[in-house]
């Protein structure tokens, strides 16, 4: 190794990190009940980067490397549920949902209900959203829409580090199966937000929007990095003399309503950007429900931005122009002004 | 006389972007292939990046605490 | 250890305090009349409410169609009286025998047959999704297989928690080709999990045979593969489904890992009752024979006077208890309200949750 020539201690804002908040919200939770096991693949190694010392502490029990079977893992993290336990189950790659369906819809989803009431399912599957990376079409879905249209299952998906952490540990204490799918494009500054001291109990309850940035022209909901889209958008609009709210749902089932159709009402106009496919996508769900509820506050088109309706091409020459970008954000709002 | 871009490598799925921890060798430095150039962190682990040809640095990018995208340029090696 | 049976009360109702009672001991011991007794109880228990489903399926009552187990009496009562009250168990779409077997209440299964407020699940699972919580039931699956790796998570919450439960998976021989079936079986053999897979090999999934649809002979040699004692016995034969299923129990329980276990058995009736296939699968007249051959009751009956653990009397007597206690079940099934119709948007969430919304 040579010799380093800059020596400078590096002056590092205090900010919690995404995986951080992961890691601590299954420690607290874990430490909180000893019912909550956490189960994923390569834990022991973190190579997903969100179990760091999770073995060590919590001991070959509770904390298990998954063998490779997605649909036996759910169905064992349904039945451990049923049993007595609070499994969090690491799925790692969201695309890895497709193996398990039958176990997610069956079984995770449909216990309660079909067995009338008998069942309770407190189970958190978690999954990273691995898109805008490279990783092309078997690694790159964002498959939370299929999840909405599964009665019985709850999905978050944070876009900030201390959202991640409280909705986790929220997700944690649910007496229901919780799905949380985490944007990786988040990994790095962007997802980064305010240090929680470390002895906070920091919890955002499920259902709960975020207004993100105020405003009395356009409501732009975002989902995931969407919402970040939305913030820059908004930015780039205000110089026009656009103001534009911007809203984060946070939770995807339930949906927070009430702030979303009262933002519209007061607004008029309405932009929905989600980084899942087009068709039956989250967006669509929101645009149908704002125009169900607020036609008559409306006063331009509901406006979807979304992933187009094609597979992720591999090549960094075609895949980025798939997704939401800043630009289609301020092109749709226009669109929703005109 | 060549110019090889340096550029921060992806080092795992879902990295977006590292933190500059620290340089290891300063503008005009001669190293030698393999050597420590700077060490980054990104969200998952500290990892140092090494120079990928023996020659002399140039046009380093960032300091300390600054955040260099995936495939943004840190530093060029002129050989 | 093995005490004598306790955890049955009178009537052959299972106690649900979650008493830990071992299962009874061996026929040809001291306590072999009660033992035998209780065996016979559940078969009938198991046959009397399959063929008053048959008579309300006949008079149009049923709304929906049935699998039902007669002639597989013995795969599934040998197998549960093996297990205690309190341990796991699910099973498949061929689902009444299993949770009758395991304990239930006759007429809230009844109810549920029908669709009716006091259902075992409030009238919204069905046959086909049978539960009873209160003796370890933790539900049958109409998917094929599906249900297997809920069983092996009891079995990894039982041995996390150190409760000494163990986890009872039916499944069929079509479940034998699921790929749940690989992935739940290499968990447990892995961890150990104290799991008993039981295979109710009656031969046919639907219309298609085993030999055209699995890789070897018997659905036990799969066992190996996971590094767990498998063993195939004669499903007809009660006793020797007790058995082997009590030593896979036993061995589950001593922490020892799980087991598979194959009972060779018979569908008497068609796939789902009533149901007419365009182009016959098996020999009808094969089928009929059965009952005069290797009806499990029928033999255990007969083995049972022969060796004479129980008289005819007792025997007589017994199967009009459990007559009454199926007329019963009828009965109030028929007499049963059906539940409100809000109890449709009921249960899909925990308590405490918002309603979802409801179109106008």
């Amino acid at each position: 190794m040579s010799a380093p020539a800059a020596r400078r201690k590096p002056v590092r804002a205090q900010q919690l990190g995404f995986l951080q908040a992961i890691n601590r919200a299954q420690h607290e939770e874990m430490a909180r009940d000893g019912s909550v096991v956490l189960m994923g693949q390569d834990l022991r190694a973190n190579v997903f980067g969100a179990a760091a010392g999770a073995l060590e502490a919590f001991g070959p029990s509770r904390v298990r490397d998954l063998p490779l079977a997605e649909a036996g893992s759910i169905g064992v993290a349904a039945g451990a549920a049923m049993a007595g336990l609070r499994p969090i189950v690491d799925l790692t790659v969201a695309s890895f949902v497709f193996g398990a369906m039958d176990q997610f819809v069956s079984q995770l989803a449909k216990a309660r209900y079909m067995f009338g009431g008998q069942a309770t399912l407190p189970v958190v599957v978690r999954a990273a959203l691995y898109y805008q990376g490279g990783t092309a079409g078997h690694h790159a879905d964002r498959p939370y829409p299929m999840f909405m249209n599964v009665p019985g299952l709850k999905i978050i998906v944070p876009s900030t580090a201390p959202d991640l952490l409280g909705l986790l540990k929220s997700a944690v204490r649910e007496d229901n199966p919780v799905l949380c799918f985490e944007d990786a494009n988040l990994w790095g500054r962007k997802g980064r937000g305010p240090a929680v001291p470390e002895d906070a109990e920091h919890l955002v309850p499920l259902g709960s929007a975020a207004v993100r940035r105020p405003g009395s022209d356009v409501t732009i909901v975002g989902i995931g990095l969407g919402s970040w889209l939305a913030k820059q958008a908004a930015e780039e609009l205000a110089a026009d003399g656009v103001d534009a709210e911007v809203i984060d749902p946070r939770t995807l089932v339930p949906m927070d309503w009430p702030t979303i159709l009262a933002s519209v009402r007061r607004t008029g106009r309405c932009v929905v950007v989600d980084p899942a496919n087009r068709t039956c996508s989250a967006a669509s769900e929101i645009a149908a429900r704002v125009v169900e509820d607020c036609f008559d506050a409306l006063r331009g088109p509901v406006v979807r931005v979304t992933t187009d309706d094609t597979h992720v091409p591999f090549s960094p020459a075609l895949e980025k122009q798939i997704y939401p970008t800043q630009a289609k954000v301020v092109a749709a709002v226009r669109r929703a002004l005109a | 006389m060549a110019r090889h871009e340096v550029r921060l490598p992806q080092l795992s799925m879902g990295m977006s972007d590292a933190e500059i921890i620290d340089w290891y060798v300063e503008d005009g430095e001669e190293v030698a292939a393999d050597a420590d150039l700077v060490e980054i962190e990104a969200e998952k682990a500290r990892q140092m990046i090494v120079a990928p040809h023996a020659g002399v640095v140039r046009d380093l990018q960032g300091d300390s605490g600054d955040v260099v995208d995936v495939r943004g340029l840190l530093c060029v090696i002129e050989s | 250890m093995l005490t004598t049976a306790t955890h049955l009360d009178d009537r052959g109702q299972a106690m649900t305090d979650g008493t830990a009672a071992d299962p009874p001991p061996e026929l040809d011991g001291p306590d072999g009349a009660p033992l035998a007794r209780e065996l016979m109880r559940r078969m009938q228990r198991v046959r009397l409410f399959e063929e008053a489903t048959i008579a309300l399926f006949r008079a149009g009552e049923l709304p929906a169609m049935v699998h039902l187990s007669i002639g597989q009496e013995a795969a599934v009562v040998g197998a549960c009286l093996a297990t205690r009250t309190s341990d796991y168990m699910t099973g498949n779409h061929r689902s009444h025998g299993h949770p009758i077997a395991k304990g239930a209440r006759l007429d809230a299964l009844m109810a549920e047959l029908l669709g009716k407020a006091t259902g075992v699940c409030g009238g919204k699972g069905g046959s086909m999704h049978l539960a009873d919580f209160s003796v370890g039931s933790l539900g049958e699956s109409g998917i094929v297989g599906s249900a297997i790796p809920v069983a092996t998570g009891a079995g990894l919450a039982a041995q996390v928690r150190g409760t000494g439960q163990v986890a009872l998976c039916f499944f069929g021989d079509g479940a034998a080709s699921e790929g749940v079936l690989h992935e739940s079986m290499n968990m447990a053999g892995l961890w150990d999990l104290p799991v008993v897979y039981f295979c109710e090999n009656n031969g046919y999934a639907v219309s298609v045979t085993t030999e055209e649809s699995l890789s070897v002979p018997d659905v036990a040699m799969r066992a190996a593969g996971y590094g767990m004692p498998g063993v195939t016995v004669d499903g007809q034969d009660v006793l020797a489904v007790y058995r082997a299923t009590r030593e896979a129990v036993e061995r589950a329980r001593r922490g020892e890992g799980p087991s598979l276990v194959e009972a060779k058995t018979y569908r008497f009736h068609e796939h789902a009752y009533g149901l007419v296939l365009p182009r016959p699968y098996r020999d009808q007249a094969v089928v009929d024979s059965w009952f005069d051959t290797v009806d499990p009751i029928t033999l255990f009956h007969d083995r049972l006077l022969a060796d004479g653990v129980l008289t005819a009397g007792e025997l007589q007597a017994l199967r009009d208890e459990v007559a009454a206690e199926v007329e019963a079940a009828v009965e109030f099934a028929r007499r049963s309200p059906y539940p409100p119709p809000e109890a449709a948007w009921t249960d899909v969430y925990a308590p405490g949750h918002d309603p979802q919304e409801v179109s106008a």
